[in-house]
């Protein structure tokens, strides 16, 4: 990514995380809700990698609006020539249930893929669902009889393909968080003082965040790779993206634990910052498929009767597709 | 607390492979299939330690794959060193016996490299790259082990040269090779600072007063050693690189030494050989567990390629090698117990042929994994350090 965008990002994550409205704004303004909108329907025409890499920076910053969600929607409303400015999207994260919709109370529309039509609905909020996100997730239902747009959705965007850019999505978050929560843990462990020193300097305390960064470290890996397999208006390759997505929601929820082992009672807490992350974590590894849902999908590819072979996949072509 | 940092702690560029590698693999691979159809060889679990076979390493030899990175003047290739990553994970997937030259290929030759006298590397080098000239490893101790500074194999000057006196242990391959690396005392430590006074010397295992004596691992195998150094008298240019600088050296010895991908796949013919197996008879359950296994597998293979990468730019990542290490032979434990589960469910004089041979071999070969090149302990010791906490 250029050091212009970097630096920019970081700026308005860092700065504007306290208030939604001017953080929005500002992702407005920046043009990286439109990052993955090609140049010619007004967007940013960032390659995918660098959009992903804004999600990521934006999942450390606790970025409380639907910034990821509304970037894929945008991208997938591109692909029939639509534009809404300015609007806040959600996105179906489990299937079709309208159940427990992300940004249920601040999006302003929910895109979801309807056999092979593109909607986009307004909705009223039902009922907050007091769950796992830490940002407001809601029972919705669809407002009015028809769509605000309804489109046909290109061959290549089916609803596979729908899951898995969501799956996408949530792992580069995943990959933030688990990235921010290392750093969170390794000043608490140094500042720390127990016994005379610091936790950090018992081997105990450096095992857990070993722990931590071994899985941070490999979700990060098959990350990087999955960001670099879908092409701009292509169907991207699922396995990468099924490895990333397992392996991130998987860590995630290991490096929880021990993050909350490092801290002791206090990152337990509401009040604690790390509540917020594992709130999130939560929440994240779970949408578009958890990591059990992923590993069976991939270990049934790789196990039915006509299957491609191993090492064709993971040494063959990879890494071919960037 | 404020978290001002929104850096990434860990960086794992990758690049697309390249036409010349994407050849090479497939030359590489049509080899290995030749070679196991005309019975060159039967793949093994832990083939880079455990399955030594000369003519096999003399025809890799043969085909330009060993000391692919060194220069063309001393038997080399000149090759990349994601080109040589390309054909030793070939080899490691194909569980191709590569024991015999494993050593000399990855480590040994490249030390002779930097720190050989011109006459070394013009008389040894030529014939590592020929698979004809093989390595040992001289570092472990009967009381120096993870605390390698520890060593008291001493070396002092004589007239002629040097003289050495002590012991190695674990020596991998000692009793089938020529040379051996060995790291020993040439002055005493400074005070709490033992790290100074350790020479490294390239000791040819011929020369007299050497006695190597084999220790028969849990399967009754020998292909680990103590090595006895009675009073061996070494020529001047034995001491390889300076004198007193064995320890920075050996560090650098050990970065190529753990770096590479058999850390990961010593056993991957056996998942590889469940896949087969077991296609089209297993339930989500266990679609799952091999799964999570290739999740962890495709990471640590990109882990290890963007190492390499990083490697060929200059840069050092070494949180990332050591990582890869800890993970990687953690993941090769989790393939044993995880096939173990999926055929629990079978009766074993049901068990596909070819599996059972294979996963007896993996639980036989597999435990020093996580010892070999640096214990678990001592790799999570360097990661902590490299994240601050030492």
């Amino acid at each position: 990514m250029e050091k212009l965008i970097e630096d920019t990002a970081a700026r308005i994550f860092m700065e504007q995380t306290e208030d939604a409205n001017k953080l929005w704004a500002a992702l407005e303004e920046s043009g990286f809700t439109r990052a993955w909108v090609p140049e010619s329907l007004d967007g940013f025409g960032l390659p995918l990698e660098d959009g992903f890499e804004l999600i990521r920076m934006s999942a450390k910053a606790l970025t409380a609006v639907p910034f990821a969600e509304t970037l894929l929607a945008n991208y997938f409303l591109a692909t029939v020539d639509q534009h809404l400015p300015g609007a806040k999207f959600t996105l179906c994260t489990t299937t079709d249930s309208l159940d427990n919709i992300p940004f249920a109370d601040s999006a302003d529309y929910l895109l979801r893929l309807e056999r092979g039509t593109i909607e986009v609905w307004r909705f009223n909020l039902v009922d907050q669902v007091n769950e796992l996100s830490g940002n407001s997730a809601g029972q919705i239902i669809l407002e009015g009889e028809s769509p605000v747009i309804a489109a046909a959705a290109p061959d290549w965007l089916s609803s596979n393909v729908y899951e898995q850019m969501g799956a996408l999505v949530r792992s580069a978050q995943l990959c933030g968080a688990m990235e921010h929560i290392l750093s969170i843990t390794l000043q608490y462990t140094s500042a720390r003082q127990q016994f005379g020193r610091s936790l950090a300097k018992f081997q105990a305390i450096q095992l857990i965040l070993t722990r931590i960064a071994a899985q941070t470290a490999s979700s990060c890996a098959a990350l990087q790779y999955a960001v670099m397999t879908p092409q701009l208006s292509q169907a991207p390759d699922w396995i990468a993206i099924a490895c990333a997505k397992a392996k991130a929601s998987a860590a995630a929820g290991l490096v929880v634990t021990d993050a909350i082992q490092a801290h002791g009672a206090i990152g337990y807490t509401q009040e604690y910052m790390l509540s917020n992350y594992i709130h999130r974590i939560w929440r994240w590894r779970e949408d578009f498929g958890g990591e059990t849902y992923w590993q069976i999908k991939i270990g049934q590819h790789y196990t039915q009767p006509d299957s491609g072979s191993l090492i064709e996949d993971i040494f063959g072509q990879t890494n071919t597709k960037c | 607390m404020a978290v001002t940092s929104s850096m990434n702690h860990f960086n794992f560029p990758l690049a697309p492979s390249t036409e010349a590698e994407n050849s090479l693999r497939a030359e590489v691979r049509e080899f290995l299939q030749d070679e196991i159809k005309t019975g060159g060889f039967t793949p093994g679990a832990d083939c880079w330690m455990s399955e030594s076979c000369p003519e096999f390493s003399a025809k890799l030899g043969a085909r330009g794959w060993l000391g692919m990175v060194w220069p063309k003047k001393y038997g080399g290739h000149e090759r990349s060193p994601l080109e040589r990553l390309v054909v030793t994970e070939e080899l490691l997937a194909a569980g191709a016996p590569v024991a015999a030259h494993w050593i000399a290929d990855r480590q040994t030759g490249t030390q002779i490299l930097r720190f050989g006298s011109e006459q070394q590397r013009q008389s040894i080098l030529p014939r590592m790259a020929a698979g004809t000239c093989f390595a040992a490893i001289g570092m472990s101790e009967p009381q120096a082990g993870s605390d390698l500074a520890a060593v008291q194999t001493k070396a002092d000057k004589i007239p002629t040269g040097w003289r050495l006196s002590g012991r190695k242990i674990w020596s991998t391959g000692a009793h089938r090779s020529d040379y051996m690396i060995v790291l020993a005392r040439t002055s005493p430590a400074d005070g709490r600072n033992r790290q100074v006074g350790l020479s490294q010397f390239l000791v040819p295992l011929q020369a007299q007063g050497v006695e190597i004596s084999g220790i028969k691992d849990i399967a009754g195998n020998v292909h680990f050693n103590e090595t006895l150094f009675d009073g061996v008298e070494l020529e001047a240019d034995a001491l390889l690189g300076l004198e007193g600088n064995g320890w920075a050296q050996c560090m650098g010895e050990l970065v190529l030494e753990r770096s590479g991908p058999e850390r990961f796949l010593s056993n991957f013919v056996l998942l590889d050989r469940a896949l087969i197996s077991l296609r089209g008879q297993l339930d989500k359950h266990g679609a799952a567990i091999l799964g999570e296994l290739i999740t962890t597998l495709n990471a640590l293979r990109l882990m290890s390629r963007s190492i390499a990468r990083q490697l060929e730019n200059g840069l050092s990542p070494d949180t990332e090698a050591a990582l890869v290490k800890l993970i990687g032979n953690s993941f090769e434990q989790d393939v044993v117990t995880r096939v173990r589960q999926l055929l629990s469910t079978i009766p074993r004089d049901q068990w596909p042929d070819e599996l059972a041979p294979m996963l007896d071999q993996s639980i036989f070969r597999l435990p020093p994994g996580t010892l070999r090149g640096g214990t678990s302990e001592i790799l999570r010791g360097m990661i902590a350090r490299q994240l601050g906490m030492r």
